[in-house]
């Protein structure tokens, strides 16, 4: 009942929650709500009707239930390179942050490197080699996503560890180990969730985008691989905007979501309040 | 000793450390192509280049595959410092060239829409953060994070379609009609700029945006900001004198630490727009599989996002004065 | 005596996700042109927010209640623009944080030239902002032009300070608000402020907000004791000193034997508990003196000679209310 009253207390992450909350419950229910199997190729072009909610793509299959399943592989590459990246940079951040010295400037010169290498080109460059299989899609998503996790929890790691508490318990012989799981990391989870909302965002846009230059999984479907078709096989020149426009739709609001949700987690506390009852 | 990103470290440590991520980066050129599954020969060729299987040994060996790793490395260093970054097969020329030619219309493109998109972005995160909570911010700030949600290319899309289809305003795409010269030849240039250059800005004056927002919020906070107030200076006199002359300095820097995403965003509407940039290069190079046009294209890309960063640095220090 | 500022029953409250905070709770207090007041409280007493709410620099949205007079005119609910132009000419703020209180990004002398701008007054010119400078110790003309040239980071706290100070001169004010002018200063910095201060003394009427209580013996003639957003004593400096009637500054007095400063919350007190509906005197938790109807009912004002006290232990029949 708690977490339902904070939920409706905060509009902003109810909205973002119910929002991604559909595409969720549209990827694990897809079964059921298709009311056709996307797969199956069938009459190509028709427009929308009681038989096909939004028509059909160029292969005759049934774009609603296309885009019901592709909620499965967009949020699913999302989620899965989003957690791999941020696994990956809060390690990363973590470790760098509490030893310091030669590890950390090794860790954060990698770390630089793939922040200012454009994430796309880099991703596309790999990918071209790769071959277009999803697992390959999610490693080079999460390639490109850790450093900026793992600066922004270095940084916090390094203002925690000069605290006091940290110190003492260092003094009383408490292992390094011990010293991350407990003590840093408790502090560092709010970055770090908020960090993660961010990262499936980018996820999910960078596969979009990958998908839509002809770089995705052809044997799944996806929002960006819808969009890809649409484009290349006839959906844009023949203006059949019930194809090209319900997957952008999805994948806008899916990103606005995530983006109320991180949102509510910065709109915690007026930092001029803070300050005023500080005096 | 820390090598940490921060604009007060000196500018030769700066220029080093430029200089290493583009070693890196020419390094993961040299490297991939050898080390990823598949033949190497067509790896490094491009899946355009035609050869039979007895080609496949004379072509190693003029491709030095035989030679040892730091030798080939040296040679393709070599190879990049005199021009020859190899040869696309789908457009039949050396890949400098048209990576070069392709280069320059997406210049054309971007470079007005950075000044358009931080211009828009400045003005309306200034008065949307100063506005805080007001029914302009949340209009403001609620326009922005849509079009931030939206795929770029998307957006491109839905232009596309409205304005040049079904309304005939603007061309359907490319870049200019043909045939024409001078004058004629620069509107209509214009003209077909118009939508993709629409696009470009309002996704960029997105982003921006909300950076530029957060920024003024968080100045708006500060004690100058209420010493301000305090010695009775007029709104406006705050609001450009002191709050917009912080928040150049991190938009600035923001703008052009962002460049690799904008590029990456124009990349993908050039695509929709058939304007004949790196977009339209890198969409057909993926399609043929012409992997010499990738890396080239792609160290181009990254040569340019260096420069940005570097040009970030360089106004950072000239806008704050704490850092000279 | 013609009164400067008259501020009676101020209630500043702020909503917060923690409840309703009461940072100002019927705050009474006056200060005659000419003379000198200071006011003094541990931090969270509502100092700050007293001396924002003097300036009407609080956000919209605070619940701001009472009367203030400055110069018989009212200015709670003034309209801003009015607002506006009073502060930075009748009024004027040195402020606590001279770190802070600058913009980083432009020359001390920019800064100070908007004083001068927004005067209107062309016979001050950065001319009269150097000759105070130089007053104010900063060195001969030509160093006091180096120090306008340069960006506040370039320069030493003291000399921030003198900055500001001169700032708030430059405009004349009738009255000067300085907040907490010698907090984390050093000795000499700190006598060099009290001198300045002393020097400005004679120009305004000053209204120091403080915890140092040395230097409020030496500026100021009047005092107030602050204590949860009520002024629970006021009156002549030394005889408050030498004699204070209210508990609390009892308790002010004798840490003030301990050591000069009073950097220290005293009492159990916090600003988290300005929170609630307290029916009684917020200070009676912590009363050596209370009875049972200070936990149950607020006391009132009461006159005695010069003073002014609020507790209980003189509202008893044949004191004068105020």
């Amino acid at each position: 009942m708690n977490i339902l009253k904070k939920l409706t207390a905060n509009k902003l992450l109810f909205f973002g929650v119910v929002l991604l909350g559909i595409f969720v419950l549209s990827a694990v229910f897809a079964p059921l709500i298709s009311p056709h199997d996307p797969w199956t190729y069938g009459q190509a072009f028709l427009h929308p009707s009681a038989q096909h909610l939004l028509g059909t793509n160029d292969v005759g299959q049934d774009i609603f239930s296309e885009l019901v399943y592709s909620a499965r592989v967009s949020l699913w590459v999302g989620f899965v390179s989003a957690s791999l990246a941020t696994l990956l940079g809060v390690a990363v951040g973590i470790w760098a942050g509490f030893r310091r010295g030669w590890l950390d400037n090794v860790l954060m010169g990698m770390a630089d490197i793939f922040l200012v290498i454009p994430a796309l080109p880099l991703v596309i460059l790999l990918s071209v080699y790769l071959g277009p299989s999803i697992w390959n899609i999610i490693l080079v998503i999460a390639l490109t996503l850790w450093p900026g996790t793992a600066r922004v929890i270095r940084s916090q790691v390094i203002t925690i560890r000069q605290s006091g508490y940290v110190e003492s318990a260092r003094i009383m012989g408490a292992s390094e180990f011990r010293l991350m799981w407990r003590h840093v990391l408790p502090n560092v989870l709010p970055l770090v969730a908020a960090k993660f909302i961010l990262a499936v965002a980018v996820a999910l846009l960078l596969e979009a985008s990958m998908s839509f230059l002809g770089l995705g999984d052809p044997s799944q479907k996806s929002w960006g691989m819808m969009l890809h078709y649409a484009f290349s096989r006839g959906g844009f020149v023949q203006n059949l905007y019930w194809w090209y426009l319900p997957p952008g739709l999805c994948i806008t609001l899916c990103i606005l979501g995530l983006t109320f949700i991180n949102m509510s987690f910065e709109d915690r506390t007026d930092p001029r309040l803070q300050r005023i009852l500080d005096r | 000793m820390q090598r940490h990103y921060h604009p007060a470290a000196s500018f030769l440590g700066k220029a080093l450390r430029y200089s290493i991520v583009l070693i890196v980066i020419i390094a993961l050129n040299f490297l991939i192509p050898r080390v990823m599954p598949g033949d190497p020969v067509k790896n490094i060729l491009g899946e355009q280049a035609y050869y039979t299987a007895e080609d496949v040994a004379a072509l190693s060996a003029e491709l030095g595959l035989d030679k040892p790793v730091y030798q080939q490395f040296g040679d393709y260093l070599g190879g990049l410092f005199s021009g020859d970054w190899g040869y696309s097969y789908l457009y039949m020329q050396p890949v400098l060239e048209a990576v070069g030619g392709h280069l320059l219309w997406t210049l054309v493109l971007i470079l007005p829409a950075i000044i358009l998109g931080a211009l828009l972005a400045g003005l309306a995160g200034l008065v949307a953060g100063y506005f805080r909570k007001t029914p302009l911010d949340i209009g403001l700030t609620s326009g922005f994070m849509l079009v931030y949600a939206m795929p770029h290319y998307w957006i491109a899309m839905l232009m596309l379609m409205f304005f040049s289809f079904n309304l005939g305003w603007f061309p359907m795409g490319k870049v200019t009609t043909g045939g024409l010269s001078g004058f004629a030849y620069f509107a209509d240039l214009l003209w077909h700029m118009a939508l993709p250059l629409l696009v470009i800005t309002l996704f960029k004056a997105a982003y921006d945006f909300l950076i530029m927002r957060n920024t003024v919020i968080s100045i708006c906070g500060e004690d100058y900001i209420l010493m301000a107030r305090a010695k009775g200076l007029s709104r406006g006199r705050i609001l450009f004198k002191h709050i917009l002359r912080n928040s150049l300095a991190p938009l600035v820097t923001v703008t052009a630490i962002q460049f690799g995403m904008l590029f990456s965003g124009v990349l993908l509407v050039e695509t929709v727009f058939s304007w004949p940039g790196m977009g339209t290069l890198i969409y057909e190079a993926i399609g043929a599989r012409d992997y010499p046009l990738i890396q080239g294209a792609f160290l181009i890309i990254a040569v340019c996002v260096l420069l940005a960063n570097m040009t970030a640095d360089l106004l950072y220090r000239r806008l704050d004065p704490r850092t000279a | 005596m013609k009164n400067l500022l008259v501020v009676s029953n101020l209630h500043v409250y702020f909503e917060t996700p923690a409840g309703l905070v009461r940072a100002n709770n019927g705050l009474n207090l006056h200060l005659e042109e000419g003379c000198n007041l200071g006011i003094m409280g541990e931090s969270g007493c509502g100092k700050t927010v007293l001396v924002y709410t003097l300036l009407g620099l609080q956000q919209p949205g605070k619940i701001i209640t009472g009367s203030i007079l400055f110069s018989g005119r009212e200015l709670v609910n003034l309209p801003e623009a009015e607002l506006n132009h009073i502060r930075g000419r009748q009024i004027a703020l040195i402020p606590q944080n001279q770190s802070t209180a600058l913009n980083p990004l432009l020359k001390v002398g920019e800064q100070i030239g908007e004083v001068c701008v927004n005067l209107n007054r062309p016979d001050i010119r950065l001319e009269g902002a150097r000759r105070l400078l130089s007053d104010l110790g900063l060195g001969d003309i030509h160093s006091v032009e180096h120090i306008l040239k340069s960006y506040p980071h370039q320069l030493s706290g003291g000399m921030r300070q003198r900055v500001l100070t001169a700032m708030a001169l430059l405009s004349e004010p009738d009255l000067l608000v300085a907040d907490e002018p010698t907090t984390a200063l050093d000795a000499n910095t700190r006598t060099t402020t009290l001198n300045i201060l002393k020097e400005a003394s004679k120009r305004t009427s000053l209204l120091v907000i403080s915890h140092d209580l040395p230097a409020l013996k030496t500026l100021c003639p009047k005092l107030g004791v602050m204590y949860a957003g009520r002024i629970v004593e006021y009156g002549d400096t030394l005889s408050l000193m030498s004699n204070p009637l209210h508990p609390y500054s009892r308790l002010l007095m004798k840490c003030q034997q301990a050591g000069d400063y009073l950097d220290i919350p005293l009492t159990g007190f916090e600003s988290r508990d300005l929170l609630g509906d307290n029916e009684g005197c917020s200070f009676a938790p912590f009363c050596p003196q209370a009875t049972g109807i200070c936990f149950k009912e607020l006391p009132l004002e009461v006159c005695l000679d010069n003073s002014r006290v609020v507790c209980h232990l003189y509202t008893q029949s044949g004191m004068k209310l105020c």
